[in-house]
């Protein structure tokens, strides 16, 4: 992308939670947000494994859209983790911030 | 005007494809090796066995903003030998170029070609009425049990199984996926192939003739236009026995 795209905030939280907000408005996914980050995400009553794929595809969108920035979240840092990081809203964003911080250093988007 | 990005887009099939999708206004890119194609078509030079080489290529593809409604992977290299006589380094370029380069195109691509929801205003949603569609090639050899086909028809077997189950995860986004399995087509290693055994392997299929690339194209045009998705076809039946181990080897 060009010079003038936005640099990424330094804390994401709010960018994300308004992202999962969006996607579950467009998808029609009542999905109980009441615990703000500690709500569950994906799991037992939550987002199944698909809605999960749609919304890590949703998000990294976003990002690339509004920051320039191409993302890869379903790598194997993810799948590697003894805790997966989308279990929670705030676990799944604090998993992007890191990602973006290391892939902006790493420079391109890496699936290993 | 629709995007198309087709590899092996230098010679054989690819060539004729991206030439066949310019003469009928679309936009192409050609990935290869060579960076060359038809006139007309923009170039990007990638090696698909060299993950340096690919993840360059496709960082470029987003650069470009380049969002295809059709992928066209004709990249792709036939062998025949036997499997005791194949050497480690034709194995692993075999699968490197006839089915890892193929996961990587489906699952990479997928993100440039599913609907989005924050595409650009310049990339559009898709410009192709019937949709985005992704399509690979297997070969006919991969039912036939060819012998002398083993390393090739176990990547193509793979590639055809790749379709299958990617249709099932891509069709949510609205994205096809198809593969052609070809008959022989007359390309320098078919003429390398002794001329018994050509018989042999053209007196397996029905009808017993060479597959043209008029065939080709027409197929593609007919995937273009339909809604099938997670198809395996092939240019030629094959009601016939297979030819003898003696015949092909």
């Amino acid at each position: 992308m060009n010079d003038a795209s936005p640099q990424p905030p330094l804390s994401i939280g709010s960018w994300f939670m308004n992202q999962i907000q969006d996607y579950l408005v467009r998808r029609s996914i009542p999905l109980d947000l009441e615990s703000g980050m500690d709500s569950p995400l994906y799991g037992a009553g939550a987002l199944d494994s698909m809605q999960l794929v749609d919304l890590i595809m949703f998000v990294e969108d976003a990002y690339w859209a509004d920051y320039g920035q191409r993302l890869l979240l379903a790598n194997a840092a993810a799948f590697s983790a003894k805790r997966s990081p989308y279990r929670t809203l705030g676990s799944f964003a604090e998993f992007l911030d890191i990602q973006a911080q290391i892939q902006a250093q790493d420079g391109t988007p890496n699936h290993a | 005007m629709p995007k198309a990005l087709v590899t092996g887009a230098s010679s054989g099939i690819g060539y004729a494809i991206a030439q066949h999708l310019l003469q009928n206004n679309w936009e192409v890119l050609g990935w290869s090796r060579r960076a060359t194609g038809p006139q007309g078509m923009q170039t990007k030079r990638v090696d698909l066995r060299d993950p340096v080489s690919y993840k360059a290529a496709l960082e470029d593809l987003w650069q470009r903003d380049f969002s295809p409604d059709l992928l066209v992977h004709a990249a792709g290299q036939a062998t025949m030998n036997h499997l005791v006589l194949e050497p480690d380094d034709r194995m692993e370029e075999s699968w490197q170029l006839n089915l890892r380069s193929a996961l990587w195109l489906v699952r990479d691509l997928s993100r440039r070609m599913r609907v989005r929801d924050h595409q650009s205003p310049q990339t559009g949603l898709g410009t192709h009425p019937s949709g985005k569609l992704m399509v690979l090639f297997s070969t006919i050899a991969v039912p036939m049990h060819w012998p002398g086909e083993t390393l090739y028809t176990v990547c193509k077997a793979g590639l055809e199984q790749l379709v299958k189950q990617a249709a099932i995860e891509l069709e949510p986004w609205h994205i096809r996926i198809n593969a052609l399995g070809p008959g022989p087509v007359d390309t320098p290693l078919w003429r390398s192939v002794p001329l018994p055994a050509q018989r042999a392997f053209l007196n397996s299929i029905t009808p017993s003739t060479l597959t043209s690339m008029d065939e080709i194209l027409a197929w593609l045009d007919r995937q273009i236009q339909g809604q099938e998705t997670g198809q395996i076809q092939y240019t030629r039946g094959y009601s016939r026995p297979s030819p003898s181990p003696e015949a092909s080897v």
